[in-house]
C-alpha cells in the first residue's frame, strides 16, 4: 500500500490555509490533489514569509508547508471555458473542497447541483467562516475575528489588558482538520453506496467545539470563565516553564519543588484534600518556592526533572526546540522534501502513524506546474486547443 | 575606458513602459536597445497578456518563456505594481519623479481612471514626456472602439486588396500595425525628449494606430485625393497580387519591369522575343514569358531562383521562413539575429536592431521575469525597506 | 508649457535629404514636420523618379496644368516631402559636389536611400562627408544594408515582404501563394530612419562625434515577424499560417457583409465577449449553448459559429455591422478602402486631413501625421518645394554665394527648376 487514499482524486478549489490543510492530509494519505489556482497564484504565495524577507511566489514559507503533496492547475473560474474546465477534471474527482464565499462556486456553476450532475456521487466540501446559512453567512473573516468570536479569545491573556489569541491559525487549521474528517466519511458513504453529499464546514464551529469544557459548565452553572483564571508561564533560566498538577499530584510536586523533608512536613499537616479544591491558592503559597526552583534551571532540566518525578510539566517551545526536540526526531515528525527553487526544508509530518503508510513527500508545485499534465490526461483537449486557451487568458 | 554612461546613445535616460502586449513594449524595447534603461511595469499575478503566447519549449515554465514575450521585452528590467491600488499609484509616481518618459498603450480612459493622466504625472515631474498610443487617439467618434491587431489592420485599408476575391480578406502576419506605430511612437518620444532637455518641460505625445497605418499608403491614398472617382477597390482582390512560382522546395518570386524582361527571358531559356515588350499583347506576352520562368523555378530551389535571378539584377525573393531567417548569409553578415539566454527559456534568437552603427547599441538582455526587478528598483532606485516590500507584496500592490 | 508653446521640438536641426521614391523621404517628412530645417536635393538630371513617372497621380488627371510644370504637380512627390525646402544640385558635377559638401558642413544629417555604392561613387560617402564635418551624421535607408552578401540585391517593397519573412506568415493556410501585401517595408525603414537619428542625435551631443547609420529595409521587415523567430529557436517548428485567426480568439475572422466584396472582421477574445456577441446579434440563448459557451467549443462547431455569425453580417453594410457591434462590447472592424478612409467621419473629426495649398498643384487634402504632441501642435507649414524652389535662398542664405555665382550655376545647369531631358523626353543621363 503506498496510502490509503491512492486511487482517489481529489480537485481543490481552495486558498490560504483551510481547504489547502484539508487536501494536504489527504495529500499526505496517498490521494492525487489537483490543486487549481487562480491567475496569479494561490493567495498563501504572497503571504510569506520568505528568506531574508524578499517575496517570492515560489518561496513562501505558507505555501510550500500547505500544497506539498499536489499538483497544480491555473484555471480562470470567471470564464465559462474555465469553468467547463473544472467540471470536466470534476468528473474524475471523488471529492472537491473548496472555501470561496458562500455562493460564490455555485453562481461559477461549480456548486454542487452542477458537480453532482457531472458526477452523481462527488463529496463537495465547502470551507467557510460562518457555514453556508445563517445571518452571518456573508460576513467577512479571518483567524483573528473569528477566534474572538469563537470564544477563546475572552479567556486569553491577562485580564485588564488586551484579550490575545492563539499564534499562528490555529482556527483555520481546525476547520482544515475537521473538513478533511467529515469528507473521509462522506466519502465513506459515496464508495460504498454511491450517495454523494456536501458537506458544510464552519469555522466558527470548530473553533466554538474546541472548548466544549467552559460551554458545559456555563450550561450547569452559569458562570462564564474569564481571564483571571488562567495561569501564567514560570521563568525559567533560559525560557519559560509550566506545571499543570492535578490534584492527587500535589504530593509529587510539592516533593519536587520543597524537597522531601518539607513536603512531608506539609502533609504531615493536613489532608491535601482540603487544598485541594484551590489548587491557585496552593501554588500561591509555594508561589517563590516554585519560582526558585525553575529560576536557575534550564527549562529542559526542569522538565525532565519534573517529569521524572511524575510531575506534569512543559517548557514554552519555540522554533529552534520544535526543530531539535529528540522526541519528534524519533519519531520521524519532521521530514526533509527538497523544492525545486526554495531548496530542502523541513516540514512538520503527519501527526498520525500508519503503518505500511509509504506514501512519498512531495514538494509544493510551481504555479501551474502540471497544467498540460493535467489538461491532456485527464480531458480530450488536443494540445492546440490547450495553446489556445491558454492564449486566451484562461489558464493564467 | 568611456564611463558606462556614454556608452549608447540614450544612455542615462531612464523610461516607465507601462503598456500592454504588443505597441507600447516594443516601444519601450527599441528605446532600450538604444541605451535607455526601461523598467517594464506590469501587473502582480500574471503579469501582461504577452507572456501566455505560445508556443513553449517542452518543460519550460509557461508565462516566463512564451516567444511573444521574450521578444517584446527583450532589454528590459521588470518591476510588478497594481496601479489599481493608492499604494501602488504612489510608488508608480515615485518612479515617475525618477525617470525621463512614460510610454503607454492603454485605451484613452484608463490612465485618467488610474487617476495617473498626464497632468498628474507632470505634477510629479514636470519634464516627463508621456507617449500614449491608442488605436483610434483620444477622440473622435470611434475613440471607445476595442480593437484587435486584425480589427485595425482591416480598418487601416490594407486589407481590401488581399487574398482571393472568392475568399474572406486576409490580414498580413505578425504584428504590422503594432510595430509600424510603435517605430513612429519611438522617435515621437524621442523628440519630445530633445525639446523636454533643452526647455525643461515634457509634454503628452498620443499616437493612433488607426492613423499611423493610414500613412503607410501613400499611393492609394494620394489617387483619392486628387481623383474624385477613384475608390482604390476596383479591381477584384486576388486580380493584381504578385503571384509567385513554385521552386523545389517552396514558393518564390520573380517579378520583372518592361526593362528587366529581356534578362529574365535570358536566365530562364524563353525565346528571346518574348523579353520584348509587345504593345499589341502585353498581357499575353507576359503569361507565356511567366509560363517560362514556371518550369524553370520547377528544377530550382527557391534560394537558387533568388540568387539566380538578383545575379541577373532582376528582382527575385522567395517567402523566407524563421528557418530561413536564421540561415540567412545576409543577416549572419550583419548580425542582425542575436542570442540571448534567458534564465527560464534557455538560449534564443531574437532579431536586434535594424541598423548598423557607431552609436553602437545595449547587449541584448534576457526579457525579465514577473517582477524580477522589484528589490533592485523599489528598494535601490527608491529606497524602500525589505520590510516595506515585503508588505506591499502581501498586500499584492508588487507581487 | 509656455517655454516650449511655439517652438518646434526639431527647430536647429538641419538635414540634407537626398531621398527618392519613399522610404527616405518619408522620414524626411517626419523630421520637417516635427520642425528640422530638411532640404531635399534632387539633381535636374537625375529629380526624384516620382517626379517624372510615365504614369503618375496629377490632379484630375492633368500632368501639364496651367504652367506646364508636371515634374511639380505629381501627387506622390507632393503628399511626401511637405515642410521641406528644395534645392538642385548636379552632384556629378565638381561644382555641385562642391557645395554639397559645404552645406553638409553646416548640417547635421544627410539621409539618402540610393542603390547601394551610388553615394561612394558620387564621392559622397561617409569618409568624405565626415572629412567636410566630422559631425556629419549619414542615415543610409538601403533595401538589405550597405553591407552583406545581398546588399546590391534588386529588391523592392513585395520582395523584402518575402526576404523579410512575413509573406511566409500571411494568407490562407491552404495557399502558400495567398497575395496579401502592400509594401510596409518602406514605411517601416522610413520609421526606423527616423527614430534613428534622434538617437544618434543625442550620441553626438555627448561625444562630439557623428556616425553612419546603415539601416536595412529587410530587417525593418523581420521585425513585425520577429515573435516567430523566437519561436522557432525555441522549438525548432515552423509557426504556420494562421489567416485571420489571432490565438486565443474564437473566433476571429473577416465575414461578408451587404454589398458587393464588403467585409467585417471581428474577434471574439473571451467568453464574455461571446455572450455580448450573441445579445449583440439577438441570439442571446446561444452564449450559454454548450456547442458555443468555451472557446473549445467554438473551436470545434467552428463552421456552425460562422453561419450563425455570417447570417447577421450578410444582412447589413460594414459600417452598421461594426458600429452596432462596437456598441455592445464586440471587437469589430469593416475592411475599409482608401475612398472610404478619406471620408471616414473618425479620422474627419480628428482633423487628420489637412489641406494644403500648393503653387503647382491647387489646393489638394493630404493625410496628416501618426503623431500629435500637446505642446507643440505639428502643422503642414510649407507645401512640397517646387523642383530647385529655394536654390537662391540656400545658396546665398546658407553658403554666401553671390547672385552673379548663382547665376552661373544655372546656365551651366549644375542647378535648375526644371529636369534636364533629353529629345524624347527621357532624362539625360551624364556619362560617368
Amino acid at each position: 500500500m503506498t496510502g490509503p487514499l491512492a486511487g482517489l482524486t481529489v480537485l481543490e478549489l481552495g486558498q490560504g490555509v483551510t481547504a489547502p490543510y484539508c487536501c494536504l492530509i489527504m495529500g499526505q494519505l496517498g490521494a492525487d490533489v489537483i490543486k487549481v489556482e487562480p491567475p496569479g497564484g494561490d493567495v498563501a504565495r504572497r503571504m510569506g514569509p520568505f528568506p531574508g524577507d524578499v517575496p517570492h511566489r515560489e518561496r513562501s514559507a505558507l505555501f510550500l508547508s500547505l500544497n506539498r503533496n499536489k499538483r497544480s492547475i491555473v484555471i480562470d473560474l470567471d470564464t465559462a471555458t474555465g469553468q467547463q474546465l473544472v467540471r470536466d477534471l470534476a468528473r474524475h474527482a471523488g471529492v472537491v473542497v473548496e472555501d470561496a464565499a458562500p455562493g460564490a462556486m455555485a453562481e461559477r456553476g461549480l456548486g454542487y447541483e452542477s458537480l453532482s450532475a457531472v458526477r452523481a456521487d462527488v463529496v463537495l466540501t465547502s470551507i467557510t467562516p460562518f457555514g453556508q446559512s445563517g445571518p452571518y453567512r456573508d460576513w467577512g473573516a479571518t483567524e483573528l475575528t473569528l477566534f474572538a468570536l469563537g470564544g477563546l479569545m475572552n479567556i486569553m491573556g491577562e485580564p485588564g489588558r488586551v484579550p490575545l489569541k492563539f499564534g499562528g491559525q490555529p482556527g483555520l487549521h481546525l476547520a482544515g482538520a475537521y473538513a478533511f474528517a467529515a469528507t473521509q466519511t462522506a466519502l465513506y458513504l459515496a464508495e460504498e453506496h454511491g450517495i454523494g453529499q456536501h458537506v458544510d464546514v464552519a469555522i466558527l464551529e470548530g473553533l466554538g467545539a474546541s472548548h466544549f469544557q467552559d460551554l458545559t459548565e456555563y450550561e450547569y452553572t452559569g458562570r462564564i470563565r474569564q481571564r483571571a483564571d488562567l495561569r501564567l508561564p514560570i521563568p525559567a533560566r533560559d525560557g519559560f516553564v509550566s506545571f499543570s498538577v492535578q490534584a492527587h499530584q500535589y504530593g509529587d510536586f510539592r516533593r519536587l519543588i520543597l524537597g522531601e523533608e518539607a513536603a512531608a512536613a506539609i502533609a504531615a499537616a493536613g489532608p491535601d484534600d482540603a487544598v485541594a479544591r484551590d489548587r491557585a491558592r496552593l501554588e500561591g503559597e509555594m508561589d517563590t518556592q516554585i519560582l526558585e526552583w525553575t529560576v536557575d534551571r534550564g527549562k529542559y532540566k526542569a522538565y525532565f526533572a519534573a517529569q521524572e518525578a511524575h510531575v506534569p510539566a512543559a517548557y514554552l517551545a519555540d522554533m529552534t526546540d520544535l526543530m531539535e526536540s529528540p522526541q519528534y526526531a524519533a519519531r520521524g515528525f519532521w521530514v526533509e522534501v527538497d523544492h525545486p527553487v526554495a531548496g530542502a526544508l523541513r516540514y512538520p509530518g503527519l501527526p498520525a502513524h500508519l503503518t505500511g503508510l509509504a506514501v512519498e513527500p512531495r514538494p509544493a508545485p510551481l504555479l501551474g506546474q502540471q497544467t498540460d499534465e493535467i489538461l491532456s490526461s485527464l480531458t480530450d483537449l488536443t494540445p492546440h486547443e490547450i495553446a489556445e486557451i491558454r492564449a486566451a487568458g484562461v489558464l493564467g | 575606458m568611456a564611463s558606462p554612461e556614454a556608452l549608447h546613445p540614450l544612455s542615462g535616460l531612464r523610461v516607465l513602459d507601462i503598456g500592454r502586449e504588443v505597441a507600447g513594449p516594443v516601444c519601450g524595447r527599441l528605446l532600450a536597445r538604444l541605451g535607455a534603461d526601461v523598467i517594464r511595469v506590469e501587473s502582480p499575478g500574471t503579469g501582461d497578456p504577452a507572456r501566455r503566447r505560445g508556443p513553449f519549449r517542452a518543460g519550460a515554465a509557461h508565462g516566463e518563456s512564451g516567444p511573444l514575450h521574450l521578444y517584446v521585452n527583450e532589454g528590459k528590467r521588470g518591476v510588478a505594481i497594481d496601479l489599481r491600488t493608492a499604494s501602488g499609484r504612489d510608488l508608480f509616481l515615485n518612479l515617475v519623479a525618477k525617470s525621463d518618459a512614460v510610454v503607454e498603450n492603454f485605451e484613452p480612459r484608463v490612465l485618467g481612471k488610474l487617476d495617473l493622466a498626464y497632468a498628474t504625472l507632470a505634477a510629479a515631474r514636470p519634464e516627463i514626456v508621456l507617449t500614449s498610443i491608442s488605436t483610434f487617439g483620444d477622440g473622435g467618434p470611434y475613440r471607445d472602439y476595442r480593437a484587435t491587431e486584425l480589427t485595425v489592420f482591416a480598418m487601416g485599408g490594407h486589407m481590401y486588396r488581399s487574398g482571393d476575391a472568392a475568399r474572406q480578406p486576409l490580414r498580413m502576419g505578425g504584428w504590422p500595425s503594432q510595430y509600424l506605430v510603435a517605430l513612429h511612437a519611438a522617435y515621437a518620444t524621442l523628440v519630445a525628449l530633445r525639446l523636454a532637455e533643452e526647455r525643461g518641460v515634457g509634454q503628452h505625445v498620443t499616437l493612433s494606430i488607426f492613423e499611423s497605418q493610414v500613412t503607410a499608403h501613400a499611393q492609394a491614398m494620394v489617387e483619392v485625393s486628387y481623383y474624385a472617382e477613384e475608390t482604390g477597390a476596383c479591381t477584384p482582390r486576388g486580380a493584381m497580387g504578385l503571384r509567385g512560382v513554385r521552386a523545389r522546395d517552396g514558393m518564390a518570386m520573380v517579378t520583372a519591369q518592361e526593362q528587366q524582361m529581356g534578362r529574365l527571358a535570358e536566365l530562364v531559356g524563353a525565346p528571346p522575343e518574348l523579353g520584348r515588350v509587345d504593345p499589341m499583347n502585353r498581357e499575353g506576352g507576359r503569361r507565356a514569358l511567366l509560363e517560362h520562368v514556371a518550369r524553370w523555378a520547377e528544377g530550382h530551389t527557391k534560394r537558387e531562383v533568388y540568387e539566380l535571378g538578383q545575379a541577373m539584377h532582376i528582382p527575385a525573393s522567395y517567402p523566407a521562413d524563421p528557418a530561413d531567417l536564421l540561415a540567412s548569409p545576409q543577416y549572419r553578415h550583419r548580425g542582425f539575429i542575436e542570442s540571448v539566454d534567458h534564465p527560464e527559456a534557455g538560449r534564443v534568437a531574437i532579431p536586434g536592431i535594424p541598423f548598423r552603427w557607431a552609436g553602437s547599441t545595449a547587449p541584448p538582455r534576457p526579457a525579465p521575469r514577473l517582477g524580477e526587478h522589484n528589490a533592485e528598483v523599489f528598494g535601490g532606485l527608491l529606497g524602500l525597506s525589505g520590510a516595506q516590500l515585503a508588505q506591499l507584496a502581501g498586500a499584492g500592490v508588487i507581487a | 508649457m509656455t517655454a516650449v508653446r511655439g517652438r518646434l521640438p526639431l527647430e536647429g536641426v538641419r538635414i540634407l535629404d537626398l531621398g527618392q521614391f519613399w522610404a527616405a523621404p518619408n522620414a524626411g517628412r517626419a523630421w520637417a514636420d516635427a520642425g528640422a530645417e530638411v532640404i531635399k536635393v534632387e539633381s535636374c538630371r537625375r529629380p526624384d523618379p516620382l517626379r517624372i513617372q510615365a504614369r503618375g497621380i496629377y490632379p484630375d488627371h492633368d500632368p501639364r496644368g496651367e504652367h506646364g510644370d508636371h515634374w511639380n504637380r505629381s501627387g506622390m512627390i507632393n503628399e511626401r516631402n511637405r515642410n521641406k525646402l528644395g534645392l538642385t544640385l548636379d552632384l556629378q558635377e565638381p561644382r555641385g559636389r562642391d557645395l554639397f559638401l559645404r552645406l553638409a558642413r553646416v548640417s547635421d544629417a544627410v539621409s539618402q536611400n540610393f542603390s547601394t555604392g551610388v553615394l561612394e561613387r558620387l564621392g559622397l560617402g561617409y569618409n568624405a562627408l565626415a572629412e567636410a564635418n566630422p559631425r556629419i551624421i549619414l542615415v543610409s535607408i538601403m533595401s538589405q544594408g550597405l553591407t552583406g552578401p545581398e546588399s546590391s540585391y534588386v529588391s523592392y517593397g513585395g520582395n523584402l515582404e518575402q526576404l523579410g519573412g512575413i509573406s511566409h506568415l500571411s494568407g490562407y493556410p491552404d495557399d502558400p501563394d495567398s497575395s496579401v501585401g502592400f509594401a510596409l517595408p518602406d514605411p517601416l525603414g522610413g520609421a526606423t530612419a527616423a527614430l534613428a537619428l534622434l538617437a544618434a542625435l543625442r550620441h553626438r551631443d555627448r561625444t562630439g562625434r557623428g556616425m553612419e547609420i546603415d539601416l536595412s529595409q529587410r530587417e525593418a521587415a523581420t521585425l513585425v515577424v520577429g515573435d516567430s523567430v523566437v519561436e522557432h529557436s525555441l522549438t525548432g517548428e515552423q509557426p504556420p499560417r494562421i489567416a485571420n485567426h489571432e490565438p486565443g480568439a474564437s473566433p476571429s475572422d473577416a465575414y461578408p457583409c451587404a454589398g458587393y466584396d464588403e467585409w467585417v472582421t471581428l474577434v471574439v477574445r473571451s467568453d464574455a465577449d461571446w455572450a455580448r456577441l450573441c445579445t449583440a446579434i439577438g441570439r442571446s440563448e446561444l452564449a450559454a449553448d454548450p456547442r458555443f459557451a468555451t472557446i473549445v467549443a467554438r473551436r470545434r462547431h467552428r463552421d456552425e459559429v460562422d453561419a450563425l455569425i455570417t447570417a447577421w453580417t450578410a444582412q447589413r453594410s460594414k459600417h452598421a455591422a461594426m458600429s452596432w457591434l462596437q456598441q455592445w462590447g464586440v471587437a469589430a472592424g469593416a475592411v475599409l478602402n482608401p475612398r472610404e478612409l478619406f471620408v471616414d467621419p473618425h479620422l474627419r473629426t480628428r482633423g487628420f486631413w489637412e489641406r494644403v495649398h500648393d503653387p503647382s498643384d491647387g489646393e489638394q487634402e493630404y493625410y496628416g501625421r501618426a503623431f500629435r504632441f500637446s505642446a507643440s501642435p505639428l502643422t503642414t507649414r510649407m507645401p512640397t518645394p517646387q523642383l530647385g524652389q529655394h536654390n537662391r535662398e540656400i545658396l546665398s542664405g546658407l553658403l554666401g554665394l553671390a547672385d552673379a555665382e548663382i547665376d552661373e550655376l544655372e546656365r551651366d545647369e549644375v542647378i535648375g527648376t526644371r529636369p534636364v531631358l533629353n529629345e524624347s523626353g527621357g532624362l539625360m543621363v551624364r556619362a560617368r
